[in-house]
């Protein structure tokens, strides 16, 4: 049992062995292997936390929360997939800031501040990095669970089975909300399509 | 041309996924293909799917390996901590036990004795032909300057006579697993200082066999009244290798669980 997460069965992706091998190690103590568990991971992590928020600051905190708490509890992971079991941790932490944050705005009523994309002109979205604040906008529309689901998906590159154990839900509620979260997406998207590079944009 | 589930937005997301078994894919695959309606819609899903790869992934602030807590002193401290307290328990029960065995079978002359709850079980050992050398002992003691002193020392010279022929692994695990810090080990130092003592002034120590050690010993004067420490003291010990093993296996447990 112990070395459980070191066990890598046959056909299991070269990254997810390396993980697992790290892993192992960290859990008996080497720091540096939990480093470069670190190092692989801190970019989709953040990318995820930060889309799911839509606020780089509350983003940090939860990815160093996300961080801290999967080394405490490296000793928890059992094998298996890491990038899933610390995107589960991650979006638990990502999930705490947003009830923080909605308990200091709760006198306000306001739900997720979205950036008003109206206000935004057409040249913001004229380079990658535009695309980016774009996307945040589009996101922003969409109600925190279904922004979940589609960021795991599209995103994190999880299949249906593996975004509905990191959510803790069932196999439909995946289906529906991804359908639900595109759809409103599209929407977005539609209502803004002079903002939007050629092969992005959504053709009638 | 919907005799199956319909074909929404949930269906050709999941087709375009790739989450569709082969031959249900291929069978929706024929479906869009005939519905204007659908193909428009599985473009746009596309043109969506292609915004959220394509939209440049947020570079982090900063680089999280260094937010990971270096551990504190505490928990470096208490990392071996169960290791340690389950190795000092086993090696105190180990102790212990040589200790008792070589005591029951050296000091049986304790039946004499009046006292020792553990006197039955050592007279069990059936070392009767000892009994009466130790007989006349007790009446001795008395005249020892302290029998505090001789209860203290005595056992220590014929258990450790034993126990370190009988377990030369056992005091190295002792010292290795870091017991010092315990008080028990207290006996092994002891040793050697009483029985160079006890060598200037008779002979016992430099007899090695048990049995002929056994009853020169009970004719030196001090001998047989201290019989009666070594029970007082080893439940003592049995008690802290308890302690030892609980502290260790609660320890394991908080940090599994954490």
């Amino acid at each position: 049992m112990r070395d459980q997460a070191a066990v890598v069965l046959p056909g299991t992706p070269v990254v997810t062995a390396c993980d697992n091998l790290l892993a192992a190690r960290a859990r008996d103590g080497d720091r540096h292997a939990f480093e470069a568990l670190v190092a692989r991971h801190q970019q989709s992590v953040f990318a995820y936390v930060v889309r799911l928020l839509g606020d780089r600051d509350l983003a940090d905190d939860a990815t160093q929360e996300a961080f801290i708490a999967a080394f405490r509890s490296i000793d928890g992971f059992r094998g298996g997939h890491f990038r899933r079991w610390l995107i589960r941790i991650a979006h638990n932490k990502a999930l705490d800031q947003l009830r923080a944050r909605r308990r200091r705005n709760a006198s306000s009523l306001e739900r997720d501040e979205a950036p008003e994309p109206a206000a935004l002109g057409p040249e913001a979205w004229a380079d990658r990095a535009g695309l980016t604040e774009l996307l945040q906008a589009a996101l922003a529309t969409l109600p925190a669970d279904q922004r979940a689901t589609v960021l795991l998906r599209a995103t994190q590159d999880l299949t249906y089975d593996e975004v509905a154990t990191v959510l803790r839900v069932d196999l439909g509620a995946v289906k529906s909300r991804l359908a639900r979260g595109r759809r409103r997406l599209r929407d977005f998207l539609s209502a803004h399509r002079e903002l939007l590079p050629s092969d992005v944009r959504l053709d009638a | 041309m919907s005799t199956e589930a319909p074909l929404d937005d949930e269906l050709i997301g999941a087709y375009l996924d790739g989450e569709l078994p082969p031959t249900e894919a291929a069978r929706v695959r024929a479906r869009i293909a005939a519905s204007a309606e659908a193909q428009r819609a599985l473009a746009e899903l596309q043109a969506v799917a292609r915004l959220l790869r394509m939209a440049p992934a947020p570079a982090p602030p900063r680089d999280y390996r260094r937010v990971v807590p270096a551990p504190s002193r505490w928990e470096r401290a208490f990392r071996w901590s169960p290791a340690l307290a389950t190795a000092a328990a086993v090696a105190l029960i180990v102790v212990g036990l040589v200790n008792i065995v070589g005591s029951g079978t050296r000091i049986s002359p304790a039946a004499a004795v009046p006292g020792p709850p553990h006197v039955p079980s050592v007279a069990l050992r059936g070392e009767a032909e000892a009994a009466p050398a130790a007989a006349p002992s007790p009446g001795r003691a008395d005249a020892g300057t302290s029998v505090a002193q001789a209860v203290a020392d005595t056992p220590v010279t014929v258990e450790t006579q034993a126990a370190t022929e009988r377990m030369a692994a056992a005091p190295a695990g002792l010292s290795a697993a870091g017991v010092p810090a315990t008080p028990e080990p207290a006996p092994p130092p002891a040793a050697p200082d009483i029985a160079t003592e006890r060598a200037t002034s008779s002979v016992v120590p430099a007899t090695p066999p048990d049995l002929k050690v056994a009853s020169p010993a009970m004719e030196t004067p001090t001998v047989a009244a201290p019989v009666a420490a070594s029970p007082d003291r080893w439940p003592v010990l049995f008690g802290v290798a308890g302690a030892l093993l609980v502290t260790a296996a609660v320890t394991w447990l908080i940090r599994r669980s954490r």
